[in-house]
């Protein structure tokens, strides 16, 4: 349902040899994709890869160079009504979750602009304290929590009501930009079991970006490996021992001897 | 957020100070004991007594009742000030960090430009071109200080403008009024308010100053900084008629400054609450 076309990108380089210079630098070349309705696709790269670039495009935020980000038949970047449409359907998480809320919103506040977008889509109310409590509980929080601000939350419980203000909007589809790299092993499983069961509750379709193997064989259905702007791998993620591409095999080989070695001590 | 404000101390006594002047100041003519004009020049000097419980200037006026008369033009005149002034900076602050480009670029180097002269002589500059009057010592204040706050505020807009729930606000397609008036200026308050609270004592300052060198007030109105100087005029044979109003600057202006170190206390969201 959500297909990336031929999506190149560069950014003005911030140091210019001439005054007025113009030198670009480009981070995607060529990238195409596509996300199938109730899969999950998941996006490996090492840092600078351009895997957050990639995000970027894909909710809409940065207008690739070339290339068209089409979201159910309808290029996103054409007009204002592809906008529209990729902002209804469309919801993210990030991975930083220090910043992913603001520091003066209370959790209400918080998922409340989640489903303030969701009301003004489908021109309804919401009988809000109990929509709230209803995502806080979906997400595994007592609903006591509802009057607390974001710094009186550990990562874990702040990236959890994150997870909630984006199922809030009532998205077909979530990205997430790394969004559990920054949480510990333990914390890590317990979300990735929150994303799977939220998944197969509401029927949504996942984008997965992320530097984490192991994250990517327990949650997705597809693997793209991403490496300096380029996609060198994109199959089925129980092929992924096929994986032909250099950066892949390493990645694979340092899972593959580290679980060894667990074995063997 | 009241809570956190009414259980901090200073913030309590400094605000609880600011608005005690300021109703004595609107009521002036209910609570002063004296007319602050009328003159009795046999009487000049008189020692602080029930009837002029601050005693009498060189012309015999009531110094208590100048006092208060004298609050509607020190306070609100610091308050005008910095409404033009937060109301200016912000405009053009949030104009250019919010469109970037060309926009930005010359409103910030305007402020350049601004930043550059010394602010004392851009005000006697500007009194000079348009004539000693009061609108134009509030005009003069506020042509010097916008830039501060605009700068100020672009640097906040940026900072924030980026940030993850500006993201999300975006990627789900809130309105920009939402992250206007949602993230972006909340967040920038906080610094504003300490800012602003800090500079209201600057203005009062620089409209007595102004005052002080007759640029400003015009006598006979009764202003802080005009008593002040003629209160120079007779240092020599009446040194205590200086002591009202310089106290009463004094004060006034510590108490703004301590209400800006403790509105940053109150409006930061991660202070931890006592």
């Amino acid at each position: 349902m959500l297909k990336l076309d031929h999506v190149c990108v560069s950014f003005r380089s911030e140091r210019q040899d001439k005054i007025f210079g113009h030198t670009r630098q480009q981070v995607l070349f060529d990238v195409s994709l596509e996300v199938r309705k109730g899969t999950c696709l998941g996006i490996l790269g090492e840092s600078g890869s351009g895997k957050s670039t990639m995000g970027r495009v894909m909710c809409g935020l940065l207008k690739p160079d070339s290339g068209e980000a089409v979201l159910d038949g309808m290029p996103v970047y054409a007009s204002r009504a592809g906008r529209r449409n990729l902002q209804n359907k469309l919801s993210v998480v990030f991975q930083d979750y220090t910043t992913s809320a603001n520091p003066r919103f209370r959790v209400r506040d918080i998922i409340g602009e989640g489903l303030t977008v969701r009301e003004r889509r489908e021109c309804v109310r919401l009988d809000r304290r109990k929509e709230i409590s209803n995502l806080l509980e979906l997400v595994g929080l007592p609903a006591a929590f509802v009057d607390r601000f974001p710094h009186e939350l550990s990562g874990g419980q702040l990236q959890r009501v994150c997870i909630a203000r984006a199922v809030a909007c009532k998205p077909e589809v979530i990205l997430f930009d790394e969004a559990i790299s920054s949480l510990d092993a333990h914390t890590q499983v317990q979300v990735m079991d929150l994303l799977r069961d939220l998944k197969d509750k509401l029927g949504l379709t996942y984008v997965f970006i992320t530097h984490d193997l192991t994250a990517i064989t327990y949650l997705c259905d597809d693997v793209l490996f991403l490496y300096r702007g380029r996609v060198t791998e994109y199959l089925p993620v129980s092929c992924i021992g096929d994986a032909t591409d250099s950066y892949a095999r390493r990645l694979l080989e340092s899972i593959v001897v580290f679980e060894d070695e667990e074995a063997t001590g | 957020m009241l809570k956190r404000l009414l259980h901090n101390r200073i913030a309590v006594g400094t605000i609880g100070v600011v608005l005690l002047v300021a109703l004595i100041g609107i009521f002036a003519p209910v609570v002063a004991p004296n007319d602050p004009y009328e003159t009795n020049i046999l009487n000049k000097f008189a020692e602080y007594s029930l009837e002029y419980p601050l005693g009498t200037d060189q012309l015999g006026r009531c110094v208590l009742s100048r006092m208060i008369y004298g609050i509607r033009p020190t306070l609100g005149l610091a308050l005008l000030t910095m409404l033009g002034t937060i109301g200016l900076g912000a405009l053009l602050g949030i104009m250019a960090g919010y469109f970037r480009g060309a926009v930005e670029e010359v409103i910030m180097r305007v402020v350049d430009v601004m930043l550059s002269f010394p602010s004392q002589i851009m005000v006697f500059a500007v009194v000079a071109l348009l004539g000693v009057s009061v609108q134009n010592v509030i005009i003069a204040n506020v042509f010097i200080k916008w830039a501060w706050y605009a700068r100020m505020i672009r640097t906040g807009v940026m900072q924030y403008r980026d940030c993850n729930f500006v993201r999300f606000s975006r990627c789900v397609g809130m309105p920009e009024r939402f992250v206007l008036f949602r993230h972006l200026l909340p967040s920038i308050t906080s610094d504003l308010a300490v800012l602003a609270s800090l500079d209201v004592g600057w203005a009062i300052i620089n409209i007595s100053t102004l005052s002080f060198l007759s640029l400003g007030v015009q006598a006979p109105t009764p202003e802080w900084g005009a008593m002040l100087n003629e209160a120079k005029e007779v240092l020599t044979s009446n040194p205590t008629q200086m002591i009202a109003p310089g106290i009463a600057i004094v004060v006034l202006v510590c108490c703004f400054n301590l209400m800006g170190d403790a509105l940053r206390d109150v409006l930061d969201p991660k202070e931890v609450e006592a």
